[in-house]
């Protein structure tokens, strides 16, 4: 059989040089820019490590750094204390209004985290509500700028990851195991310190992962609550060196977005490692099932998760509830009134409909790239689908304003000439999510007894036939929850359409941010408003198109 | 073989520089069922699969009715195939999990519904064509998985452990029904198990595999009467092994002491041999006789039904079984008794540390 005829048989081949080519021309091409730029002295000109001396000869610069490093530790330590006890509570009990009390902390996650940012300022601010409430009952508590603001912001914003992940790392642990152990003499707490916390140990770990790169690339939060350059973090401080070396000559933004880049891979790697070496077998045969707690202990329970999330919220609460108060200079009035969606909407432009319209096209796009992809990674074990594996995890350990600095660098010329274009933007979309879709529908795969595609080769089937027919209609119920995640990150992106955006591109995260930095606050909130409630409505869409499946959301 | 329906040539797998099959020959004549039979990781399913065409051998050759199967890939071979997992399409009833294979054929319209009826029937599934098999149990599954891999009329079937999923009863059912059907349609079949039993039951002819080696292939009677190798004996049924030397003049003496004469043949090797004894070979005897005879001490009495296991201890230390009928007066535990066996029953192999070791003796 010639090369062509078996292409045209199976052509997985030509899917995964497909993917790497896309890889390699839209992650490793701007990364191996920026690395190259980076390289080259700002002052000299000479290629070494110039900049990087200077870098970290800086007293900003450093700060920057340590900024980052303060606030995504104290961030992740922030998120562990709120996500650990309710995901305890989650796994081991089931109590009144549970499933109610989850959609609530799911809702953190509909919104870009600078929106809670935004939140915060307008209770905790300089003339935030709340501060100036307990200023004139004599109360006076320092504004919320700063480290522990960021902090609080962002690990408001990002625990239900990590509740997501310690839950579902706690429900797998065998209950079998715990029983043996008290049934050994062990008392409870003894019990959850030799049996539970190490096997749940990879969960909490992921977790911890996940929430401080999550931080650490965050750009919206300590822009808006580090008051643009005093409180500089990494990820701002790359933005703002970007801005300030267009014309220029470019080097300092690469460097700093390098060492973003550096810092997210070293914990990656570490954590790797961390959970390979104390990685123990879970049998999970024996899955826990929730005890379900009634009368008063039910109550308290409830209660106790409610309020907890329900302060959680917080932020989101007082962003929605204040769009619809009236404002007077820079404060808001305790008078109800749409004014602030009227100026919104005056002033909108094409924000809304390029948000929906970039969202949507790059979200056709993830879940066909990333089904394939996938698929590619869980079941061809060639030398190009083991390079599309390593390269589609890249833009996991990328920050969005990274990498929308890299494609300002090298698609602004030609042959790729895509800088101000809407392609760039539904691009950076695509590549952003892709690995989290595609790393989702691998496992989705994984799951999937290889014997039914050999059942439907051995009937007469060509493999993509098989694929088509007997692996995608059983990947669509998890690829539609890959694809409800996507859609919240991608619409409500900022960090990376904040460098690529123009004018005629803008975004609606982008249009949010910007007045919530520097412009009108009631609409600032109206902005944001629209962009927790066109989230959470495509949200129930999917939901809805999913059918009454179980609320299994376990693919980040 | 010359009127082979299927051949298998020098089949040579290798995963890097570990050796799965070690050049396989394998002939299966028309509407036969073969088993390959061996003990786990001997090579059974890497074989089945290179038959399949999933694996591509590293050396060897693939024929099917005369065809070369070289470059033909799995969906041209119409092959039909039956998982261990059943590998039930989940999301297609049971109607359309069977008309999976004959769409891929372009049989259409009622010319379809009719074949998958019919077949549904034949595998007692008539009346659940419109269910899921969510709502199948492991037995109704593998059925459907049966069906669908007979009604695309296959040159060959493959099945790899299919009923190993199953309790003990109902595998005794299916694999007589599967073998039932094989025979009513002529099916050329190779089958895959690591039951022993369950080989001899269904099998025309048993193929005994190890470590990538084909040992033996022969009817089931043969592969136990007469075991081409010690593994083959060992394997199926299983047997008591004895140290002992064969003289010229053909003698046989035992480590434990007995000793007899072997029918004269010419060509046997002299020297160091293993002899074979099955438990239900050895007979108690009130003291020695014409034949030869073996005493030992009862460690243990195991009651099996028609037959007792004895656990014995021989005067060297060794232990072996004897299984004799139940009802007659038994020894009971502790006691001495005298076991004797017709040297008819012993099987010679040879012993040493080459290549050949293990084989029979001729
Ligand atoms: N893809 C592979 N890569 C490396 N080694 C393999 C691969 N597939 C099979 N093997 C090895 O080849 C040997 C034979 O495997 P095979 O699955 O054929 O055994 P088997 O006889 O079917 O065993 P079982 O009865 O357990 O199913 C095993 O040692 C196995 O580990
Ligand atoms: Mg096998």
């Amino acid at each position: 059989m010639s090369a062509l005829a078996r292409l045209v048989r199976d052509p997985w081949p030509l899917v995964a040089l497909l993917v790497v080519a896309i890889m390699l021309v839209f992650v490793a091409w701007p990364l191996a820019e920026l690395a190259r730029q980076s390289l080259i002295g700002q002052e000299s000109g000479r290629f070494g490590v110039e900049n990087y001396v200077a870098f970290f000869e800086s007293r900003y610069f450093r700060r920057a750094l340590t900024n980052s490093l303060t606030v995504a530790a104290l961030g992740t330590a922030i998120s562990l204390l709120l996500a650990v006890p309710l995901a305890l509570a989650f796994a081991r009990y089931d109590f009144r209004a549970k499933r109610w009390i989850e959609v609530a902390i799911l809702m953190s996650m509909l919104s870009p985290p600078f929106v809670g940012a935004y939140a915060w300022i307008l209770m905790f601010g300089r003339s935030g509500m709340v501060r100036q409430a307990l200023a004139s009952i004599g109360i006076d508590i320092p504004p919320i700028y700063g480290t522990f603001g960021i902090a609080l912001a962002t690990a408001f914003s990002h625990y239900p990851v990590m509740f997501l992940v310690v839950r579902s790392g706690l429900s797998r642990v065998n209950v079998g195991l715990e029983e043996a152990a008290a049934s050994l003499g062990r008392g409870r707490l003894a019990v959850i310190g030799t049996v539970t916390l190490p096997l749940v140990l990879p969960a909490l770990v992921t977790g911890i992962l996940l929430v401080f790169l999550g931080i650490l690339a965050d750009f919206g939060t300590p822009s808006i609550l580090g008051e643009g350059e005093r409180f500089p973090v990494l990820a701002t401080l790359a933005f703002s060196l970007y801005l300030s070396e267009i014309g220029a000559e470019p080097g300092m933004a690469a460097t700093t977005a390098a060492i973003l880049v550096l810092l997210a891979m070293t914990l990656v790697i570490f954590a790797r490692w961390l959970a390979a070496r104390r990685t123990v077998s879970n049998d999970t045969s024996g899955t826990r099932i929730a005890t379900p707690l009634r009368g008063g202990r039910g109550a308290l329970m409830s209660f106790g998760t409610a309020t907890l999330v329900l302060l959680a919220n917080m932020p989101l609460i007082v962003v929605v509830g204040s769009s619809f108060l009236e404002v007077r200079g820079v404060v808001f009035q305790p008078a109800l009134t749409l004014a602030n969606y009227t100026n919104a909407f005056a002033a909108l432009g094409d924000a809304l409909w390029n948000s929906l319209r970039y969202a949507a096209i790059a979200l056709v796009m993830i879940l066909v790239l990333g089904s394939l992809a996938g698929y590619l990674i869980a079941r061809r074990s060639g030398l190009l689908s083991r390079l599309a594996d390593l390269l589609i995890m890249v833009p996991y350990v990328v920050p969005g304003t990274v990498l929308g600095i890299g494609y300002a660098s090298v698609f602004n010329q030609p042959p790729l000439m895509l800088t101000g274009t809407a392609g760039i933007i539904v691009v950076m979309y695509v590549i952003r999510r892709l690995p989290f879709v595609a790393r989702a529908s691998a496992s989705i795969v994984y799951q999937i007894d290889r014997g039914l595609e050999e059942a439907s080769q051995s009937l007469g089937v060509r493999p993509l036939g098989g694929f088509r027919r007997v692996m995608l209609p059983l990947m669509r119920p998890g690829l539609l929850a890959g694809a409800a995640i996507a859609w919240v990150e991608v619409f409500n992106e900022l960090s990376a359409s904040i460098v690529l955006y123009t004018g005629g591109t803008r975004t609606l995260p982008v249009a949010a941010y910007q007045q919530s930095l520097a412009g009108d606050v009631g609409m600032a909130a109206a902005y944001a408003t629209m962009l927790i409630a066109i989230t959470a409505g495509a949200l129930a869409l999917f939901i809805l198109l999913r059918g009454r499946g179980d609320g299994d959301v376990g693919v980040l | 073989m010359t009127d082979a329906h299927l051949k298998a040539t020098g089949i040579k797998v290798r995963f890097g520089d570990f050796t799965a099959l070690n050049g396989v020959d394998l002939a299966v004549r028309r509407g036969e069922l073969v088993t390959l039979l061996g003990p786990s990781g001997c090579g059974k399913t890497t074989l089945l699969r290179v038959i399949a065409g999933f694996q591509r051998q590293t050396e060897g050759r693939i024929e099917v009715g005369g065809r070369n199967l070289g470059d033909v890939p799995p969906e041209g071979r119409n092959f039909g195939m039956v998982f261990q997992s059943y590998a039930v399409f989940p999301h297609m009833s049971v109607a359309d999990n069977v008309a999976y294979g004959l769409a891929a054929r372009g049989v259409r319209g009622g010319d379809r519904a009719k074949r998958v009826q019919a077949a549904l029937e034949r595998v007692q599934l008539g009346a659940l064509a419109g269910r899921f098999p969510d709502a199948l149990s492991g037995g109704q599954k593998q059925r459907v998985g049966l069906a669908r891999a007979m009604v695309i009329e296959p040159d060959l079937l493959l099945m790899d452990e299919p009923l190993s999923n199953l309790d003990a009863l109902l595998r005794i059912e299916m694999r007589r029904e599967i073998r039932l059907m094989q025979r009513e349609l002529g099916i050329t079949t190779l089958y895959v198990t690591h039951d022993q039993e369950e080989a001899l039951a269904i099998s025309d002819r048993i193929a005994v595999m190890r470590q990538g080696e084909l040992l033996q292939i022969a009817p089931p009677e043969e592969v136990f009467e007469a075991p081409a190798h010690a593994f083959v004996a060992d394997f199926i049924g299983g047997c008591n092994w004895f140290d002992a030397t064969l003289a010229p003049g053909d003698a046989v003496t035992l480590a434990e002491g007995p000793s007899f004469v072997l029918p004269r043949r010419e060509g046997r090797p002299s020297g160091p041999v293993r002899l074979a004894l099955r438990n239900e070979d050895l007979r108690l005897c009130g003291a020695p006789g014409a034949l030869p005879c073996l005493a030992g001490q009862v460690l243990m009495r195991a009651y099996m039904g028609h037959r007792t296991r004895l656990h014995l201890r021989l005067p060297s230390g060794a232990t072996m079984d004897a299984d004799v009928p139940s009802g007659t007066a038994l020894p009971a535990e502790g006691a001495t008794v005298h076991l004797e066996f017709h040297p008819d029953r012993a099987r010679l192999f040879t012993c040493g540390a080459g290549p050949v070791d293990g084989w029979r003796i001729a």
